[in-house]
């Protein structure tokens, strides 16, 4: 059986090659694939072909895992690592320690050190004192103050308690005058609408809700269900919780699946070329 | 004082800061119209002269006031006489370009009210002299007997959406000339504002001018009508003539008029002394400057030559904004705040980067140490060649180290204009292309697999919840696909509810909204009653590790 | 022994809990078909796409659109293609636009870039007179947001290219929140940043979200309450518009969301069908069993 699987893996790998042969003798010819180097502004055919067998095959590793962990799949997991943790360091360095504080910082001291500033350029210059803020993250590594890396912590903490008020208020105040909803609409509301579908309109604010309520009652812990109305509503919120979950589900596969066609598309007409571009 | 409750401290006055400037507003004091002003119209009542215009206190949000003429100027109310409505939707969003007539029961002022919508057209009386108005809604308009509106229409169902409007009363009858977004001009006449009856055929059915006017007002001389169209800088005014066109004539901006960085807003035209009061706006670069400071009123006299020649003369800029209010300084700091908080996040990104190389750097060095330990001292598990264990253990971390230091290289070095062409960018762009995007997505896509078995496997309908809860998925994935229109298409229009996209649609848009508004609500109040545990100290799991 | 127990189990219950890979090659094999087959589908037409595509139908010309792109690597199926084509009808609208990066994603700086560009070139539009890609901002919540409403300039200070953004002819008009006529999200999920709470509830900028199909679901409370102006929900979202600019005549390009949406739908019905086999089986193995004691 085993043998079986080796030689039908064999096979599959076999096909997969003779395939991608064809594919590079394709796309010698092909316009499709100028005008992707076109539109990557890469160097040249041979750049192009390597980045995209490369990302075939880093696709392939992480694939691979799916059967069972592999070194293939290991190098690829850590190459990934190293080049996701550099990108994002070199971002941060690059546009915001040094664009966006450091050059600011140096034209403020050249304008007060020729006595033309403003309060601006004082503000700037205010800001060393969140390098010296910044700095304090790194005594996590020392085991005797560990606790002055705590400030800096404290202070991004601090803020963003202070701030989550508005954010709150801000979201949760329209949330709730939104559900305030319409369910018997004059004619006024819907001018020109016929009574049936003023009916279904004023049903559907009342799903709707009777939705919000039912399920907040749901998640309502403070006081018992042995009122009859509280049971009762939190059974039906169950009800719109089961749906929504389901179309939670629903959604989310929908998305993974998306990816997944976005890969297989990329191995399809990028590498192969057995699909259009 | 312990170090946790200075860190408490520390906590605490930050997200006072933030609290503070939340709940306090930004400015305090200063009149109603220290914003802006604009839009005058003059009214004479037994000799008396008094001006409603528009004053904001801020962007947008127009409210009316008043002033009356004396000896020594203009002397304005200090409140205004109306504002916006915070409950009715007309003018929610504030009041613009009033105009205002004398009638029987006293004074009525209309304006265009300010929605989320279309302006509004509406009206409001006083009977004292406009110190204080009672607001009566939207005028309506018709083009037969039949006064209908709506929610939509609150001015009636109109042939074309109005952009401003003049009015005038006399003998008993209003006239509302309309001018629309098409820039035709609708002349309506009627009894009272709620009963306008429109003119089938427009006043004006093609655009007079190649841009819409700033200001748009109808003088009635002799019942013939004469619009005055206010552009930037000239003023026209348009008569028929005896073949039934409209003639321009036009008035340049008066000498007066300081440069051309002045232009005009809105205003009206006042028959009873021949002049044109007016906003104006300072311009920079031919663009309103938007700011504060920037608008005033004046009055510009308009009289005809011998020849019949228009002329402006005497620009006379009387009324600029009201005092400034005072800033609570609090806001002051915000910027600052923001700049302060972003550079400290900064500097935290770079530990994990920080982390993981010494992890890695640990691994690579115990390793390195094994590699030469003698036989049964190693200090990793293993046996067999040195250099296979070595690789086995360190090898992977190795290749983190290395591809970290090359992406941050060609990061820095390749993301530059001037890198354009160079090897920087071309491995930088290589790197990211073959390696981090598309394992980036084929892990995120890896997970589906998993998804079908484990939903093949466990997706059973045990009971009714259970198969509530897979119809809607199934209801959900098949009707936003292309599959679901295909299906859709099959069923007849009168069975709707079977059509999935349908169905779909209102289950996402009604019962799993309802739904999620709710889990929303509640999370957004936990949240808030997280946030002043840190605030206030309360939690201590944040300071476990300091005494 | 195994092949003894399998033989042990029905028919009914072996359909139920067969091996995992066979799924996975069926699936695979699906997909891959259909891929290669692309079938011509109707592609949906989602209340709230059809809104967005009005709302920028109606923007002024003389205000400019500002962009978070925040998509990764793992939602470029779904998120690339809802980019694409709003990028595309702004374009054709002439309506300028600034694009907002983060550095807890730096792969939408860099992927949107990519498109940007390739589509800037394809329809003759110059970087800093009609779009401007700003530096990535680091992420410190609320407070990042105010800050840039109130002055892009001082916050953002460059762009992508290191230009002054006091240099770049298109900034010289667009100063802070009250020059942005819509804020638009393209991102796995559209809350992840709070416009809501610190610039479209303060200062009323509309906002318009394009999101991964896991999280768009949680958008709905916001559409109802008119705090979204506007949803593109996963590839049939970015399907959708796409064929609402194609149907205007701005590109004639089949996007990525309408090619994923295509083979989306068959390996949905794949999983549909499976599961539904999965329960059927389930049931006539209870059915076997009840009859086998009775």
């Amino acid at each position: 059986m085993q043998k079986t699987s080796k030689i039908f893996w064999l096979l599959i790998a076999a096909l997969v090659l003779i395939l991608a042969a064809w594919g590079e003798v394709k796309a010698l010819h092909s316009p499709a694939v100028t005008a992707r180097i076109a539109d990557l502004e890469l160097p040249g055919h041979f750049i192009y072909r390597l980045q995209t067998w490369v990302a075939a095959l880093s696709c392939i590793a992480v694939y691979s895992f799916l059967f069972k962990e592999n070194p293939f799949y290991r190098f690829f997991e850590h190459a990934l690592l190293g080049c996701a943790t550099g990108y994002s360091c070199a971002v941060v360095m690059r546009q915001n320690l040094y664009s966006q504080w450091l050059v600011p910082i140096k034209k403020s001291i050249v304008n007060v050190m020729a006595s033309n500033y403003t309060r601006e350029d004082i503000a700037t210059i205010a800001l060393i004192f969140a390098g010296v803020i910044g700095l304090l993250w790194y005594f996590q590594y020392s085991k005797k103050y560990f606790w002055v890396s705590r400030i800096a912590m404290c202070i991004s903490l601090g803020a963003g308690a202070g701030l989550a008020f508005k954010d709150t208020f801000n979201q949760l105040i329209p949330q709730i005058t939104g559900t305030f909803k319409n369910i018997c609409p004059s004619e006024y509301a819907m001018p020109g609408a016929p009574l049936i579908d003023r009916f279904y309109a004023g049903c559907e604010n009342a799903i709707f809700v009777i939705g919000t309520v039912s399920v907040l009652m749901y998640f309502f812990f403070a006081f018992g269900n042995k009122n009859a109305i509280v049971k009762g509503s939190s059974k039906i919120g169950r009800w719109y919780l089961m749906i929504a979950l389901g179309a939670f589900f629903g959604n989310t596969f929908m998305s993974r699946l998306s990816a997944l066609i976005e890969r297989v598309h990329f191995l399809m007409a990028e590498w192969l070329l057995l699909s259009q571009m | 004082m312990s170090k946790r409750n200075i860190l408490k401290i520390i906590a605490f006055v930050v997200g006072l800061y933030f609290f503070l400037e939340y709940i306090l507003p930004e400015k305090v004091g200063g009149e109603f119209d220290s914003y802006e002003v604009n839009s005058p119209v003059c009214v004479e009542k037994q000799g008396k002269k008094l001006q409603f215009y528009v004053g904001n206190y801020y962007k947008g949000r127009g409210n009316i006031g008043r002033m009356v003429k004396t000896d020594s100027g203009w002397k304005k109310d200090p409140k205004p006489v109306l504002q916006r409505s915070l409950f009715l939707r007309f003018d929610q969003y504030g009041l613009a370009e009033p105009d205002c007539a004398m009638t029987p029961g006293g004074l009525t002022l209309l304006y265009m009210g300010q929605n989320e919508k279309e302006p509004v057209l509406c009206f409001a009386e006083s009977s004292d002299d406009g110190k204080t108005f009672q607001k009566k809604g939207p005028a309506v308009f018709a083009t037969n007997d039949l006064f209908k509106v709506s929610e939509n229409n609150p001015n009636g169902f109109l042939p074309d959406k109005i952009k401003t409007f003049a009015a005038e009363y006399a003998n008993g009858q209003w006239e509302v000339f309309l001018f629309t977004m098409t820039y035709r001009v609708f002349r309506a006449a009627g009894p009272d504002l709620k009963h306008l009856r429109l003119e089938e055929e427009p006043l004006v059915g093609a655009t007079l001018t190649e841009k819409s006017p700033n200001a748009f007002d109808v003088a009635l001389e002799g019942g013939a009508p004469t619009l005055f169209y206010i552009m930037d800088r000239e003023i026209l005014k348009f008569k028929k003539d005896a073949s039934g066109q409209w003639t321009p004539l036009t008035w340049k901006a008066p000498a007066g008029n300081g440069s051309n960085d002045t232009m005009y807003a809105g205003g009206r035209y006042n028959s009873a002394d021949g002049t044109l009061y007016l906003g104006t706006r300072q311009t920079q670069k031919g663009r309103p400057i938007d700011s504060p400071f920037e608008t005033t009123l004046c009055a510009v006299k308009l009289r005809d030559l011998s020849d019949g020649s228009p002329l402006a003369t005497e620009m006379t800029f009387y009324k600029k904004v009201g005092a400034q209010p005072r800033p609570t300084y609090l806001s002051y700091g915000t910027e600052w705040a923001g700049k302060f908080l972003t550079v400290v996040g900064s500097f935290a990104i770079f530990i994990a980067m920080i982390n993981l190389m010494l992890f890695h750097g640990k691994k690579i060095y115990q390793s390195a140490l094994n590699y030469n330990a003698p036989l049964g001292e190693e200090k990793l598990p293993g046996g067999g060649a040195p250099m296979r264990n070595f690789l086995k253990n360190a090898g992977y971390s190795a290749v983190f180290l290395i591809f970290l230091a090359v992406m941050i290289v060609c990061a820095l070095k390749g993301q530059t204009d001037e890198a354009e062409g160079t090897g920087w960018k071309t491995t930088f762009d290589f790197l990211f292309n073959a390696i981090q995007a598309p394992m980036g997505s084929a892990v995120f896509s890896m997970i589906t697999f998993y998804m079908i078995s484990a939903a093949y496997r466990s997706f059973k309908v045990r009971s009714l919840e259970a198969g509530f809860l897979m119809a809607a998925a199934i209801v959900c994935m098949v009707g936003q696909m292309p599959i679901g229109e295909l299906l859709a298409s099959l069923v007849p229009e009168s069975w709707k509810l079977l059509q999935l996209p349908w169905l779909s649609g209102k289950l996402l848009s009604v019962l799993n909204a309802a739904a999620y508004r709710a889990v929303l609500i509640g999370t957004l109040i936990g949240s808030v009653a997280i946030s002043l545990r840190i605030w206030l100290g309360l939690d201590n799991s944040v300071y476990s590790s300091v005494d | 022994m195994m092949a003894e127990e399998n033989k042990k189990r029905s028919l009914w219950d072996r359909i139920q809990f067969c091996d995992p890979r066979i799924l996975y090659a069926l699936f695979a094999v699906v997909v891959i078909v259909f891929e290669m087959v692309q079938v011509k589908m109707p592609v949906p037409n989602p209340v709230w796409v059809g809104k967005l595509y009005e709302k920028v139908e109606s923007l002024p010309l003389d205000k400019a659109v500002l962009i978070d792109c925040d998509y990764g690597a793992g939602n470029r199926g779904e998120c690339e293609g809802q980019f694409k084509a709003f990028i595309q009808h702004l374009f054709a609208r002439n309506i300028k636009f600034m694009v907002v990066t983060w550095t807890t994603n730096v792969e939408g700086q860099k992927l949107g870039r990519q498109v940007l560009d390739e589509v800037a070139k394809k329809m003759g539009k110059v970087d800093g007179e009609d779009y401007v890609m700003f530096q990535a901002i680091v992420n410190a919540g609320g407070v990042t947001l105010q800050s840039l409403a109130k002055d892009i300039h001082g916050f953002v200070v460059k762009d992508i290219n290191g230009r002054d953004l006091g240099e770049i002819p298109m900034m010289k008009n667009f100063k802070s929140i009250n020059d942005v006529s819509l804020i638009y999200r393209v991102a796995y999920s559209w809350g992840g940043i709070p416009w809501i709470g610190f610039v479209q509830s303060v200062y009323g900028t509309p906002l318009a979200a394009g999101s991964a199909g896991i999280e768009s679901s949680t958008a709905y409370p916001y559409l109802d309450s008119g705090q979204l102006c506007g949803l593109l929900a996963g590839a049939a979202g970015a399907a959708a518009y796409e064929k609402r600019i194609i149907d205007a005549g701005i590109t004639e390009e089949t996007g990525i969301g309408t090619k994923t949406v295509s083979v989306q739908s068959f390996a949905t019905l794949f999983v549909v069908v499976s599961i539904l086999i999965s329960n059927f089986a389930m049931f006539m193995s209870k059915a076997q069993s009840r009859r086998a004691n009775v």
